[in-house]
């Protein structure tokens, strides 16, 4: 079993902050600091001045473009009304009052740009932090962020990296609001920051998210080190640095409880003994979990919540409707084998039967088979995923064996990704006989009936999702991956990223192709992409028929109490009427606020992360 | 040019929030716009400008704006200081 870094024997420290978003988190520290830039000053010559000024613009029209990106993520993760705080941030480094101050201080005091946007910033910035008031102190927070985007560009620094590969507690001295949502699309469990209040957009962020967070620790972050083992206590507002494991247990129960019981959490959401959650008309829809990481603790996270649904260890009954096996990969230099996948695939089998899981093969770019300096102009339309599994028999055979082994339960599916044609999947299902005939002559046991899907991810597979039908058991819509390609846009692409639309009519068109498809064929049609969690994209995609819907464990509780919100059959209607008549992401958006706000749902829907407990409550009244 | 003095009545003062929609508010008027607090003037049309003037609950403002919808754009931006920005007071 893959196991997060672990230190040993180190002496246990606690810290007292205060607890900005409630909640408990265990696991290992990821110390993040990003280094402060400061201009230096100097005098320009007189010629450079045009440059300067060119330079300066061309940084604030980078960060906008930026701020603009992270404004998108952040209305997807946490909402409207907290992702607002992005649409000021844009309205500062749009304010015209300040850039021509800049521009000024460059033309006429022949300053640096550089230097030109530290001096005006900073000077706003210490006006704030010299405030009494506490809430306008933060407000400095958000002055810096703009500034040190800024410096970035013109001081030619590095991009951020605003990503963490083993879910992680995040450790800093200070976070910006745009670090806590771009750390949150990785797997953040939790931050602990010196510095903040309350009141600081980011802790307002940590609640919209609904993550724990620690603010106003002073100094804790110099004493801990990535890997430490943390336990962060939203609830006291203590974070304890290398616990001993009798403290750890303790808090591992206490966990499970702040997560929720049958009674409080799945009792009111969940029908008893499933994962079916009924909207307000009855409507069934399955709700499944995708599991990020291959770490422990992504597995026990989820495992919790599976067990907190029906509030037994024996009986789980939330599966996992997609495990990218490929993320076991990134704590192994190269390709587990068979014996060390198997272990981990029936141990994930174990752990939630009788639930099912969704095992989806190898979904890896070319560079990571041919380590060294294997590239691509195009990775994303190159070798990867399925059709590198078809191209390495070895490996792909290994991976369907191991997974074979781990079926016995009868819980396990196989999930394809990158399938673009039929013949391709005909190709890949019979390299699943080859491997289901080696088991056999060796006597080795599988569920002959496995379940096998494919992700349904390329418009061409999408527009003939027919042609799969008679070959598949299910269909998983990739909801990513299917936007990129039906939209030509490179999400991870700063200059486009605005063109990436999940409620682009085009991409709508496409998951409704194959949610029909999947309905004359009589195959169930689930989505497991990013869509499934976006609160304004629930009710069109429950109107298009989705059976399934797969999100990540944090968006269970919110995506349930939103379905049983909702009527079906007015969902049908909306995305009937959607469908008909849309050319635009904004006619789609437009109609389902419309749509919302005719039934008083509007606060609900742009409220996204519900804090713990919320969506019990709003049940009951 | 014409002069009000206002009052930050909700809870939590002119944070970010208020700042945004005062300065799109104002930049629907022609006029200027300018904000008054002990002595500190600032444009009403500068989000940072706004934020700056770290107004919190109590605090009392003078609003002062310049041209030809000048009394428009007061009657608007004192009714909505009036409010408590239609938030918590």
């Amino acid at each position: 079993m893959v196991r997060p870094p672990h230190k040993e024997a180190k002496e246990t420290l606690r810290f007292s902050g205060i607890a900005a978003s409630r909640g408990i988190a265990i696991g290992p520290a990821y110390r993040y600091e990003r280094t402060l830039l400061n201009a230096e000053d100097h005098q320009l010559a007189l010629n450079d001045v045009g440059r300067e000024i060119e330079r300066f613009d061309t940084a604030v029209q980078k960060a906008r473009q930026e701020i603009e990106k992270v404004r998108r993520v952040a209305e997807q993760k946490v909402g409207t009304p907290a992702s607002s705080i992005f649409e000021a941030q844009m309205m500062m480094v749009s304010d015209e009052f300040i850039l021509s101050s800049i521009r000024q201080r460059i033309k006429e005091e022949l300053k640096p740009a550089a230097y030109a946007v530290d001096f005006e910033l900073s000077s706003h910035q210490h006006v704030l932090e010299a405030s009494e008031n506490a809430t306008m102190r933060d407000r400095a927070n958000d002055i810096e962020d703009i500034k040190q985007r800024l410096l970035r560009y013109l001081l030619d620094r590095k991009k951020w990296l605003s990503k963490i590969d083993v879910p992680s507690i995040l450790v800093a001295t200070n976070l910006t609001p745009a670090d806590a949502i771009l750390f949150a699309r990785s797997s953040m469990l939790g931050f602990a920051i010196d510095g903040g209040g309350v009141t600081s957009h980011v802790a307002i962020l940590a609640r919209s998210l609904g993550i724990p967070a620690l603010v106003a620790l002073h100094s804790a972050s110099e004493h801990i080190e990535t890997g430490d083992t943390l336990i962060l206590d939203g609830e006291r507002g203590e974070l304890i640095v290398c616990p001993d494991s009798e403290t750890l247990r303790g808090y591992e129960q206490e966990q499970s409880l702040v997560l929720g019981t049958g009674a409080d959490f799945g009792g009111p959401l969940l029908e008893a003994g499933t994962s079916v959650v009924r909207t307000a008309d009855g409507h069934p829809i399955s709700i499944l979990m995708n599991l990020e990481f291959g770490s422990e603790i992504a597995i026990i996270e989820a495992e919790r919540l599976s067990q907190a649904v029906t509030g037994t260890n024996e009986e789980k009954r939330l599966g996992l409707g997609l495990v990218r096996t490929e993320h076991f990969l990134l704590l192994h230099d190269e390709f587990p084998t068979e014996e060390e996948q198997n272990a981990l695939y029936k141990d994930l089998a174990d752990r939630f039967f009788p639930a099912p899981v969704t095992l989806r093969t190898f979904d890896v770019g070319g560079d990571k088979v041919l380590s060294g300096s294997y590239r691509e102009d195009n990775p994303f339309l190159g070798w990867r995923g399925l059709r590198i599994s078809l191209d390495e028999p070895d490996l792909f055979l290994a991976q369907l064996r191991a997974i074979l082994r781990a079926s016995v339960r009868g819980n396990v599916k196989i999930m394809f990704p990158m399938v673009t044609t039929a013949d391709e999947l005909t190709r890949a299902l019979e390299f699943v006989d080859e491997a289901k005939a080696t088991l056999h002559s060796n006597g080795e046991p599988y569920d002959e009936r496995i379940p096998i899907g494919i992700m349904v991810e390329v418009p061409s597979a999408a527009i003939l999702a027919d042609s799969f039908v008679p070959m598949v058991d299910y269909f998983s819509i990739g909801s990513n991956d299917l936007t990129q390609y039906a939209l030509a846009v490179d999400r991870g692409n700063d200059l486009i990223a605005s063109l990436y639309q999940e409620l682009h009519p085009a991409v709508l068109k496409l998951i409704c192709m194959t949610a029909e498809a999947g309905k004359r064929g009589g195959k169930p049609v689930s989505i497991c992409g990013e869509l499934g969690s976006y609160p304004l994209a629930t009710p069109i995609v429950v109107g298009m028929g989705i059976e399934e819907i797969s999100v990540s464990p944090s968006a269970v509780r919110s995506l349930a109490t939103r379905l049983q919100l909702l009527h079906y059959s007015e969902c049908k209607a909306l995305a009937d009427r959607v469908l008909a008549n849309s050319f635009s992401p904004e006619d789609v958006k437009r109609q389902i606020l419309q749509f919302l706000s005719e039934r008083q749902l509007i606060d609900i829907f742009s409220e996204t992360a519900l804090r713990p407990g919320f969506g019990a409550r709003l049940i009951k009244r | 040019m014409i002069r009000q003095t206002v009052t930050i009545w909700n809870r939590a003062g002119l944070h970010t929030r208020p700042a945004a929609a005062i300065v799109k508010l104002a930049s629907k008027f022609e006029s200027e716009f300018y904000i008054i607090k002990e002595g500190f003037r600032i444009n009403g049309k500068s989000i940072i400008g706004v934020m700056t003037l770290a107004a919190a609950q109590g605090t009392t403002l003078e609003l002062e704006f310049d041209g030809p919808d000048e009394a428009k754009a007061m009657q608007v931006m004192v009714d909505y200081f009036g409010k408590g920005f239609e938030e918590e007071m």
